[in-house]
């Protein structure tokens, strides 16, 4: 018999750790492995026994003992309430297309896996490489969208003598939580990522900046990196070619702005996190004043899939410019949360009903939050828009990070625009005035849509709006009004009857 | 603890990424806390101002300048949690204690804080009590913590 359990921050959140304290006691030969991403069955425990696999969700360590007696050949798995069919037969899994997160779960996170492709890569030439990621279409995962063969093509034409390829591991927005899976899940995929950018853009030094909420993603993240350099995938001769290219963890220190790539790169010069202005882009000026190539986990995370199954065929997934998997993430107040990799473009409804199978309290859907804190509230007519960035954009929306973060009909929207501008004034930089004022006005002004003064508070709040948006030097302001505007738009009656 | 010591700790980071970020930390984890008798040993360190160094302790959440309580209580305050009560359980949490949010007890028993975002946004409301993360987060996760 053989146990494979999960483990990851959810798992262990939910006492996975006391179950394998409990298998471990039992003598059952148990490998830890990553998340699938179906986090209402978590903790998970696969049991294999005579060529057959007998899947177990919620397993505690009080169900423990039921379960391993349900087993055969004296028990009957399927009594026992824990028990569900395969895992891979799972239609939550099933109707998903994992590019990025396709050995998460599978795999024990911290065996290095055999990448051939990798080996390939590094015996082309970096221009081919970075014509492939045009090919692909592929664009920032990480919020802004941004075509990344146009940052790989500057930092390699930027000459330096020395370049570095910087993680954002900094994932800050609520309802995400992809950066974290992938690197909890299957680090390894990251890091092959970095190392073809690296070597397409000519950096041989890598940096993950990570935030310090994600104290597990950093235990897996540290014992990968190790692993790789004992096995010649980091060091002086990457995979035995010539490449040398490093690989180091640099943990944040609490600050949601770091998340914004220049406030980054002042972070990792040991500075206040504060941003700077543009340009020069960090391609051309970035970290130290060197070239830097700056992308997000699942960005990163993404490049290995394309060379797999070929930039042509990855352009071919997804809707229009929207090219590729996005590992959507679906939370808050719904039954099914987890992680959907999807092509880009299914709807919102496609998430929430299908995948999310409606509100945990059972109580009617009333809005959605797309996108992070900076991301807009849709209401039930907008869930029929499809996820992708053209789509999204034409309704005020952003597609973000890919979290969408659902509330029953007990929202008080006005509570929460509320929320958006306190979150900015909390987590504002305090460069520029427009952010760090106007998020204060803000929240003090929406809490007199309380006090019954519709017309003029609106008017007030529209105006703030427009000054953050236009004059914010980032986006911390600049997209906070997305997030306010959202609610006072399609869900008036929170905001007072003349609201609008 | 002398000058010296904390000056030992500290000097290895001098030339690392971010090495300012990494020595605060650095003291955080020895002390619980960045002791400001300890800031100018860093600013002398470092080579810079003392204002420097203050600027960046106040920037970043994760340092704070006080004696850390004996257990502490983050309630996640974002959106996701926000939609599975994080508000109420909050209340509850504080009245339990009788202590808002932000705010440690007088004995440095316990102290209740925000946090924005744990990363368990489809298991809510999370809490982390000490090191320790907890999912789908109740006031009974709570049981058997004392002021």
């Amino acid at each position: 018999m053989k146990a494979r359990l999960s483990d990851d921050s959810v798992a262990r959140a939910l006492d996975s750790k006391s179950v394998e304290v409990q298998l471990r006691q039992r003598e059952i030969d148990t490998e830890l492995v990553g998340s699938f991403g179906l986090h209402w069955m978590e903790p998970l425990l696969q049991v294999s026994l005579e060529n057959k696999e007998y899947t177990f969700t919620n397993v505690s360590d009080s169900k423990l003992s039921e379960v391993l007696q349900s087993l055969p050949p004296d028990g009957d798995p399927e009594s026992n309430s824990c028990f569900i069919g395969p895992i891979s037969g799972q239609k939550y899994l099933k109707n998903q297309q994992r590019l990025v997160f396709d050995r998460a779960g599978n795999v024990n996170p911290l065996a290095l896996p055999r990448s051939e492709t990798l080996e390939s890569i590094l015996s082309s030439e970096p221009e081919t490489l970075i014509d492939e990621i045009e090919t692909s279409g592929l664009r920032g995962r990480g919020g802004a969208g941004f075509p990344a063969h146009i940052k790989w093509r500057t930092v390699a034409d930027t000459t330096s003598d020395q370049k570095y390829v910087v993680c954002n591991a900094d994932e800050g927005d609520s309802g995400t939580f992809s950066d974290r899976m992938l690197m909890e899940a299957d680090p390894f995929k990251l890091i092959e990522g970095m190392i073809i950018a690296g070597y397409a853009t000519g950096s041989s030094k890598g940096i993950i900046y990570l935030r310090s909420e994600y104290p597990v993603a950093l235990e897996f993240l540290s014992q990968a990196v190790e692993i790789a350099y004992s096995n010649q995938l980091l060091g002086p001769k990457v995979r035995d070619s010539d490449f040398r290219f490093d690989i180091e963890i640099f943990v944040g220190a609490g600050a949601y702005i770091c998340g914004e790539e220049t406030s980054m790169l002042e972070s990792l010069e040991g500075k206040r996190g504060q941003i700077r202005f543009k340009p020069p882009v960090p391609a051309v000026a970035g970290l130290f004043g060197k070239p830097t190539l700056v992308h997000n986990v699942i960005t990163l995370a993404s490049i290995p899939g394309i060379f797999e199954i070929g930039a042509e065929e990855y352009a071919g997934l997804g809707l229009g410019p929207s090219t590729g998997t996005m590992p959507f993430q679906i939370s808050g107040n719904v039954k099914r949360g987890g992680l959907i990799e999807l092509p880009f473009g299914p709807t919102v409804r496609t998430l929430i009903e299908d995948f999310g199978d409606g509100t945990l309290t059972g109580r009617p859907f009333r809005a959605v939050q797309v996108g992070g804190p900076l991301g807009a509230y849709l209401s039930e007519n907008e869930l029929d828009t499809p996820l992708t960035y053209e789509h999204m954009e034409q309704i005020g929306a952003g597609i973000g990070h890919g979290g969408l973060v659902v509330f029953d009909d007990t929202v008080d929207l006005r509570e929460q625009a509320e929320y958006a501008f306190e979150f900015c004034e909390i987590e504002s930089c305090g460069k520029c005035t427009p952010c760090r004022i106007g998020s204060v006005r803000g929240k003090e002004t929406m809490r007199q849509f309380k006090d019954g003064a519709y017309i003029r508070t609106y008017q007030l709040i529209e105006d703030l709006c427009e000054v953050m948006e236009q004059a914010s030097l980032c986006q911390m302001g600049g997209m906070t009004p997305i997030p306010v505007r959202s609610a006072m738009e399609r869900f008036p009656e929170d905001f007072g009857d003349t609201a609008l | 603890m002398t000058e010296e010591s904390v000056r030992t700790l500290v000097e290895p980071y001098i030339l690392a990424t971010g090495g300012l970020i990494q020595a605060l930390r650095r003291l955080m984890n020895e002390f619980g806390y960045i002791d400001p008798k300890h800031i100018p040993v860093v600013a002398e360190v470092f080579n810079i101002s003392k204002a420097e160094v203050r600027g960046v302790i106040s920037f970043y959440h994760d340092f704070r300048t006080h004696l850390p309580a004996r257990t502490r209580i983050r309630i996640c305050q974002a959106e996701a949690c926000q939609a599975l009560g994080a508000r109420k359980l909050t209340q509850k949490i504080e009245s339990r204690f009788n202590l808002r949010l932000g705010n440690m007890s007088d004995d440095r028993s316990i102290e209740l804080d925000p946090v924005y975002c744990l990363g368990l946004c489809s298991v809510g409301p999370s809490l982390q009590v000490n090191d320790r993360l907890i999912a789908r987060g109740s006031i009974d996760s709570i049981e058997g913590i004392e002021k």
